[in-house]
């Protein structure tokens, strides 16, 4: 039962898809007597030598596939054939060339991942995706980044964190999602509400964040991402490994770590003082593969400490107009990693645990999660009582449980996940008022079905009922108040995709989402700082509700690719901070006063993008965003809506040559145009000027010890403009960054290559 | 190699193996009751004729149930024309018991602290600092009023502001109120006579 010189029986065979019958390419064929493995080739064949006569077990694995394990007895003479089973969840991959069944099938989506992920690593994830057209980013200074979809952010979009909702504090704008983008290594962002399968409210859209399938494959494998930014003398680690075990089949393990250092940012004329950070993150995973079912385990941990530029956290709003009214902020430093108050400190984790049942095209899954997210804000002054610890000023903690189990089923040409999900929060704060404590339960049933009516057209429609009921507790003039709501409502889905002919593809998709309002719409009450708003919640606000249209027109030449969206949405019931008047007089003077309410309102935009491969070398590429938002009950323009931005950037790929492969150099020239179509009121400034900035790029594949290192070189804001964002809180303030000078390596380390 | 990176990696992974290592210990239902936190509910001038010190008066801003809620209670200062003044600031949180004097805190802290004191409308009177911080910049705890010929017109306004300026606050002059965070800003309707 050994590989040995004296004995001389092969073992031939070939590895096939169960359902196409079609050889796999790279399957690892792994003899557990020999402890030894081969792979297939392009024909699926594998081919074993000098073993001796006696009984085999072998185990044949193939990314996205189930395990298989079978057994051979030398010596024999036929050839093995072996045939493995697509996982469900991802056979549409394979044999349809794309979508994925965990995704609406119909609908505008783009994926970030590969190079084009790894020449973004080492921002946050807000950041990350603004090159995705029809996205941009809400910010709070050079640290916070908010993701806006179609104009729409906050708990407007969702975004799934691993399968997961991410149950974080969305209760302002400088609020980010408190992921580590590291995490994924497959980012995609599907535009509109078609995703009911994840909530109802995915309003503007779905972040999703995705790991690699945990490989359980037997041997080890590891990644190193390392960046450095020139700006604010960032630098980030981040480092991920896995394992599969050779004595138990299946079973597979991973460490993820990511660090992120950076100090004061510098605008093209001044530093910002006190814009430094510090992150630490990790995950742990390990999965348990059998050829019908599967348990997976995933943890993670999120924790970052942002400072806050000195110059923006204002007492009130003559500060704010002192503020607006110097063109240089009076508070300027020089470089330092030091973060002092006012600042945030914000830890997430997040524990999630799936067990999965394959029966024919089906599969059983079972999902629970635990998050809990730990917010606290610093004012810039400490209790005035020296007794006093130096605590945050508000501190907020979530607790998130949340159970689904869902069945994705192929039935005939059907084809569809149906399930029902669960959802217990529980809220509670500390400090000054803000928004209240509150328990919340949250069910959600649904069911969508694709279905191919042609070779050429498919439909995709989707059911979900959601009802949400949460009680309130906060103090009112020292009486206790616990007031209690529930909100219920239906959402529809349907998309259509037809291949008009060989060279355009359109997808129209129409569909309904339903929001209730957030804990902060009903109850807030006090001082919003930085924004130097005080924000008054309404109790009696209703669910927001929304219609949305899109038509997605994909076309593909010989040379050319790319695709036209556009979207409109109506609000029947849209919520919203509107000016009241008077301002609220406190001791620390009077305050513009917002109240949330409910409006009707329209949004309608799109985005173009377009692909040129001009010759064989050179890439031109063109991307296009519009959005505009209308609040039609009082007649006026919606604040902080995307401004027009228009992309433009050639790409050179030389021949790959020796050590170095797919060497490129690129330059990007990045347009947003003047905001013009603002609200009358409750602006404090008018919208910046158009701006221009020009960012370019090097980089290459480079083979080192058998290993693809790709080492990149990005130049930001090379002419060093300067600048103000419309979507940047800190306009108010103070320019945004200058020229950043970004060096990033990925250091793959796969010992499972021969 | 090989063998040495997987032998760390499980070495590691035993580390954190914790699945809920952050928790929440307090109660949804019984949230914290804002009047708890530190708060500053009163403005009092403590407001006393130089010459004549007995005849001491004050005059107040009250919010004792903080921003929002019920509207302040605003005191009008009410001074005599051509007489000097001296006058003490006093910030209070009332809420708590015995009521917390926040003002000796600001003395304490007087190197990044200064009042401002301004006239709104077109009247006599003229405010002079009486304390100074180690640079000998005002600080405005104590100030000194002096009123020439008075007026019948009741919309006139004193408004006292307080500036926090860590590490703005200047080291030579009379202060900047342009610079840092308001930590309070209040109007007194003002009557001289």
């Amino acid at each position: 039962m050994l590989q040995s010189v004296d004995c001389t029986n092969k073992l031939k065979g070939i590895v096939l898809y169960t359902d196409s019958k079609v050889p796999v390419d790279g399957a690892m064929v792994f003899v557990e007597e020999i402890n030894n493995y081969v792979l297939t080739n392009a024909q699926g064949e594998f081919e074993l030598d000098s073993l001796c006569a006696g009984p085999y077990s072998l185990h044949i694995d193939m990314f996205l596939c189930v395990h298989k394990d079978t057994a051979v007895n030398l010596p024999t003479t036929s050839i093995l054939t072996i045939e493995i089973v697509q996982r469900i969840d991802n056979d549409a991959i394979l044999i349809e060339g794309h979508n994925i069944n965990n995704q609406p099938e119909i609908g505008s989506r783009e994926t970030l991942e590969k190079e084009e992920l790894a020449r973004l690593r080492g921002t946050s994830l807000g950041e990350s995706l603004k090159s995705i057209p029809g996205v941009s980013a809400l910010q709070t200074g050079p640290t916070i980044f908010k993701p806006v979809i179609q104009g729409m952010y906050g708990t407007r979009v969702l975004i799934l964190n691993n399968g997961i909702r991410q149950e974080g504090q969305q209760w302002g704008n400088e609020h980010a999602p408190e992921v580590d983008p590291f995490i994924a290594n497959k980012i995609t962002v599907i535009k509109g509400a078609q995703s009911i399968r994840y909530g109802s409210d995915a309003i503007g859209g779905v972040v999703l964040l995705e790991p690699e399938a945990l490989n359980t494959f037997r041997g080890t494998k590891a990644q190193i991402n390392l960046g450095a930014f020139s700006n604010n003398r960032a630098g980030v680690v981040s480092g991920i490994i896995e394992h599969g075990f050779a004595k138990i089949p299946g079973l597979a393990i991973r460490l993820q770590g990511t660090l992120r250092k950076g100090g004061n940012t510098k605008t093209p004329d001044y530093w910002l003082k006190n814009t430094g950070f510090q992150e630490a993150n990790f995950s742990w995973a390990a999965a348990y593969q059998r050829n019908r079912w599967g348990i997976e385990t995933f943890y993670s941990q999120f924790n970052t400490e942002l400072g806050i530029f000195a110059g923006s956290h204002i007492g009130n709003v003559n500060d704010l107009i002192n503020a607006i009214n110097s063109n240089q902020p009076a508070v300027t430093s020089g470089f330092s990693y030091a973060i002092e108050r006012p600042k945030q400190i914000v830890n997430h984790e997040l524990w999630k645990n799936k067990v999965y049942y394959t029966f024919g095209h089906n599969r059983w899954v079972i999902e629970y999660a635990r998050q809990y997210n730990k917010r606290q804000e610093y004012d810039s002054h400490k209790a005035y009582n020296p007794h006093l610890p130096d605590e945050p000023q508000l501190q907020f903690e979530l607790t998130t449980h949340s159970i689904q189990s869902y069945v994705e089923h192929t039935v005939g040409k059907l084809r569809g996940v149906a399930g029902v999900m669960y959802i217990n929060q529980a809220n509670t704060y500390e400090g000054r008022y803000f928004i209240p404590n509150f328990k919340s339960n949250a069910i959600g049933v649904y069911i969508t079905e694709s279905y191919r009516l042609s070779l050429k057209t498919k439909i995709e429609a989707g059911l979900r009922y959601d009802y949400k009921a949460t009680q309130s507790y906060y103090y009112e003039n020292n009486v206790l108040q616990s007031p209690y709501r529930s909100f219920q409502s239906p959402t529809v889905s349907l998309g259509m995709t037809n291949d008009l002919n060989k060279h355009f593809n359109l997808q129209s998709t129409l569909g309904t989402a339903f929001r209730p309002p957030n804990a902060n719409e009903l109850y807030s009450n006090g001082v919003h700082h930085g924004a130097a708003a005080y924000e008054i919640g309404n109790p009696n606000l209703k669910s927001e509700h929304s219609t949305n249209l899109s038509l997605t027109l994909n076309y593909f030449f010989k040379k050319c690719f790319g695709y036209v969206h556009a979207y409109g949405y109506y609000f029947s019931n849209y919520i919203y901070l509107k000016p009241v008047f008077p301002p609220t007089l406190t001791v620390r003077g009077a305050f513009p006063t917002f109240e949330y309410t409910e409006v009707k309102a329209t949004y309608g935009g799109f985005d173009i993008a377009f692909n040129d491969s001009i010759t064989k070398h050179i890439i031109y590429a063109t991307r296009l965003s519009l959005v505009s938002a209308y609040d039609r009950t009082q007649n006026d323009w919606l604040i902080y809506i995307p401004p027009t931005k228009w992309q433009n950037g050639i790409k050179y790929v030389f021949a790959s040559k020796g050590r170095f492969a797919k060497p490129f150099v690129s330059v990007d020239g990045i347009w947003v145009a003047h905001k013009s179509n603002t609200p009358q009121t409750g602006d404090y400034k008018a919208p910046p000027p158009a701006y221009f900035l020009l960012q370019a790029e090097i980089g290459t594949y480079l083979t080192v010890a058998k290993q693809d290192v790709l080492i990149t070189l990005t130049g930001q804001n090379l002419l060093n403009t300067r600048y103000r964002d419309y979507l940047d809180r800190f306009r108010y303030y103070a320019d945004a960054s200058g020229t950043n000078i970004i060096l990033r390596l990925q250091i793959p380390l796969d010992f499972t290559k021969h | 190699m090989k063998n040495l990176l997987l032998k760390s990696f499980l070495f590691i992974l035993i580390i954190p193996v914790c699945v809920a290592c952050m928790h929440d210990d307090d109660d949804p239902a019984k949230p914290v009751n804002p009047n708890e936190n530190e708060l500053v509910t009163t403005v009092k001038l403590i407001i006393a004729p130089t010459a004549n010190p007995a005849a001491e008066m004050y005059a107040s801003y009250r919010d004792l149930d903080g921003d929002g809620g019920s509207a302040p209670v605003i005191d009008t200062i009410r001074l005599d024309a051509n007489t000097e003044y001296t006058v003490q600031v006093f910030i209070l949180d009332e809420t708590k018991n015995p009521v917390d004097t926040t003002s000796k805190e600001i003395e304490e802290e007087k190197n990044e602290h200064q009042f401002f004191y301004s006239k709104i409308g077109t009247y006599n009177l003229t405010t002079t600092y009486l304390d100074f911080d180690d640079h000998n910049v005002p600080v405005g705890l104590n100030i000194k009023l002096n009123t020439t010929t008075g007026f019948t017109e009741k919309t006139y306004k004193f408004k006292v502001a307080l500036k926090h300026q860590p590490g703005l606050k200047p080291t030579t002059g009379s202060g900047d109120e342009s610079l840092g965070e308001t930590d309070l800003e209040v109007y007194f309707p003002i009557l001289i006579q």
